[in-house]
């Protein structure tokens, strides 16, 4: 067969851009606005479900309260907590901190992969930077030093890595990593801490015990802290309505356009019906453009919406932004509407020329 | 009105599952609008409780950022606290009070020249310092009582036998806390303020300088603050002005959730994509039908009435049911300005195009 054949029998010409494209403007748009709109509700969606500190963790986790008097020498510093908690590997958790007006979290992660999720993988445990991300409504407390923006705590200086707009059940100002205050020779009062290291978590606890001869630790089940501040929202309920629907329309809407878009190759159809086309060919043809077109709407969206992650105000705001979200989104459409040009391309290649010519 | 309104139910009745399949989706978008104004309505509430302190935005406060429940001790008031202040001194124009030691129930505060301004204190009787009495050291030291003391002493009296009471000020008046937490401050009632000593008087007494309120016109420069404090192993602070004071605590006393304003504004996004999506296909089909009612004499604007129709039932009928749920006149309103904006948003796509491309080229083309 000419190469010329081949290509011609795909739809791949010297046209290719024009003929590939020609009235597929309203699906390209579809699939790229879908994509890009995807990855923002979805990734806000996860981030608001994972907004909550407590949520971080393994039902073995555990709040743990210490108290000591820090006049004596041998209290406990800051300090001796991080060295005790580095000895086991898989120990993850959060230090409670109160200030007087703004409170938050401390977060350590012995796991150099990390395993926070949502929107505390802003904040990097395994730097020696102390770092935070802050509740929007405690910004005006935070100093501009060259660009970057930073609040002291517990006098150490904290560059402001992200804008914390999840409230979670703990209402927490800020959640900061372990830098600013593992080498913090301060013995404490009072430390309430949040401890999972998931099976060794008593053993943790021992330990921990052990090297306080002083002072009273009590510690309590995370998952019995959960249940007591555990509840559905009447705002969760809209939402999640919302998104039900939103999801439905979305099924429909790319159906139709699918289904509008293949009524639009009606014509090329018959022209190449008349040229010779069989079946195949013909099924060949809507399968494979509307593919083309589908990519290139997804491509589409995917530029945008990383031009828009890679746009650092985006991520600072909104927390993290997973771009696989909308790319799921939008492949789950593509298979949505694959399926209608599928059944479109089945019904139409079946039809003889004579009935195409009388429509 | 009625042409438009046979015109929409003629086209919702062709496509009577698109439609049914809107008004859900769009009644789902106007319940989560709706629900973000009720949050809304919650923060102008907050907004009118909260007054202003009228104290100047380029005056900060330093805030500990001691662990609280280590009861603040890394920072407390020690010989290195002595010289930071003098640093601050030094460097900076400050604003405030110092107490200055008296064995009275009642001690007297020494306050800054423009310490009555700053906090807007207003005085019942009598007279406000003369600008030469602050910064002297002379014995004789004039005094001003809180409304408190009124009835107790007057204009003139000697107190202590050695302060001469020259004013009182009005009753109900505070001195803010520049903290988030805390709005309604303290009352002067019975504070007894005498101007601040010179510097060197202040040194000799061991009394520390008033550094309440520190002035910057940059917050970034008060960090040399920090860097001194870090320099004598003190901790850094935090510094808020009024301005700024006042906004965390309308933040904080806030119901705004802003992820369900973000959530609301892609749902809206994303009704609006379907709407436009399915008003372009609409048109792309019935081009024909459209191109005849154009030969047969209708205007540009007819055909969009004819396309917008069933949109903007759609749209109407969505935000009626939802406004049904919320109960709330000013959320109705909203829901059906929202409503208005999205046909327009969604009904400008269809005339531009049509505008661009008339229907008979689109029919030529197609052909």
């Amino acid at each position: 067969m000419p190469k010329y054949a081949r290509k011609n029998r795909l739809g791949f010409g010297s046209r290719i851009p024009r003929q590939l494209f020609n009235k597929s403007g309203t699906i390209i748009a579809f699939f790229a606005c879908t994509f890009f709109l995807c990855t923002f509700l979805i990734s806000v969606l996860f981030n608001t479900g994972n907004g909550d500190i407590y949520g971080q963790f393994s039902k073995d986790a555990v709040y743990a309260v210490i108290e000591q008097d820090e006049t004596k020498e041998n209290a406990l510093s800051y300090s001796d907590i991080a060295a005790k908690l580095s000895e086991f590997p898989n120990a993850r958790g959060a230090v409670f901190l109160e200030l007087f007006d703004i409170s938050g979290y401390l977060l350590f992660d012995n796991d150099p992969k990390g395993g926070f999720s949502g929107v505390f993988r802003s904040v990097n445990t395994n730097t020696d930077e102390p770092q935070l991300i802050l509740a929007p409504a405690y910004e005006p407390l935070c100093m501009s030093i060259n660009g970057a923006s930073y609040l002291n705590l517990n006098g150490k200086k904290y560059r402001v890595v992200g804008n914390n707009i999840y409230k979670g059940m703990s209402g927490a100002a800020f959640y900061g990593n372990f830098a600013g205050i593992k080498d913090s020779n301060t013995k404490f009062q009072g430390l309430s801490i949040i401890i999972d290291a998931g099976k060794e978590t008593p053993r943790l606890l021992n330990a921990l015990n052990s090297k306080m001869s002083d002072a009273n630790i009590s510690s309590k089940s995370l998952s019995y802290l959960k249940k007591d501040t555990e509840g559905i929202g009447m705002d969760k309920i809209f939402v999640s309505f919302a998104v039900f629907m939103i999801g439905a329309m979305l099924i429909t809407s790319a159906k139709a356009s699918t289904e509008n878009w293949a009524e639009t190759k009606m014509s090329e159809i018959k022209a190449r019906r008349i040229c010779g086309a069989n079946d195949d060919n013909i099924r060949n043809f809507i399968f494979v453009r509307y593919f083309a077109v589908c990519i290139t709407g997804i491509m589409l969206g995917a530029a945008m919406t990383a031009l828009s992650v890679g746009f650092t105000p985006a991520v600072y705001y909104l927390g993290s932004i997973n771009i696989f979200a909308g790319a799921a989104s939008a492949a789950f459409l593509a298979l949505f509407g694959g399926i209608s040009a599928y059944r479109f391309a089945i019904k139409i290649s079946r039809r003889q020329i004579v009935m195409l010519r009388r429509e | 009105m009625t042409e438009f309104i046979r015109l929409a139910f003629c086209e919702i009745k062709t496509q009577i599952k698109r439609y049914i399949i809107l008004v859900f989706e769009m009644m789902a978008a106007f319940l989560v609008i709706g629900f973000l104004c009720s949050m809304l309505s919650g923060i102008n509430m907050t907004n009118q409780t909260v007054n202003g302190a009228g104290i100047p935005a380029d005056y900060y406060r330093a805030k500990s950022t001691a662990v609280y429940t280590d009861g603040g001790r890394a920072i407390n008031g020690d010989e290195r606290q002595a010289l930071l202040i003098e640093f601050i001194a030094d460097n900076f124009h400050t604003e405030g009070v110092t107490g200055y030691t008296t064995p009275l129930d009642h001690p007297i505060l020494m306050a800054t020249d423009g310490y009555f301004d700053i906090y807007g204190l207003r005085l019942e009787k009598g007279r406000a310092f003369n600008k030469d009495e602050y910064d002297s050291d002379n014995a004789d030291m004039p005094i001003i009582m809180g409304y408190g003391f009124i009835n107790d002493y007057d204009i003139g009296d000697t107190y202590m036998d050695k302060f001469t009471i020259v004013g009182f000020l009005s009753d109900e008046q505070y001195i803010p806390e520049l903290s988030g937490r805390i709005s309604k401050g303290f009352s002067v009632n019975y504070n007894i303020y005498t101007p601040i000593k010179s510097r060197e008087w202040l040194k000799e007494n061991g009394v520390s300088y008033p550094t309440d309120l520190i002035y910057s016109e940059n917050k970034s420069e008060l960090d040399a603050i920090n860097q001194k404090a870090e320099e004598l192993g003190l901790y850094a602070y935090n510094f808020l002005s009024a301005d700024e004071a006042e906004q965390i605590l309308i933040n904080t006393t806030s119901t705004l959730n802003i992820p369900l304003v973000l959530i609301t504004l892609l749902i809206t996004a994303m009704s609006l994509l379907c709407l436009v999506q399915s008003m372009l296909e609409f048109v792309r089909k019935n081009i024909v039908e459209l191109l005849i009612h154009m030969i047969c004499g209708a205007k540009l604007s007819n055909i969009i009435l004819r396309v917008g129709a069933g949109t903007v039932l759609t749209a109407f009928i969505s935000a009626a049911a939802a406004s049904l749920a919320f109960r709330s006149a000013s959320t109705a309103a909203v829901l059906f300005i929202t409503a208005a904006a999205v046909t327009v948003i969604a009904v400008l796509p269809i005339a531009i195009s049509l505008k661009l491309k008339p229907p008979i080229v689109a029919v030529k083309e197609e052909k």
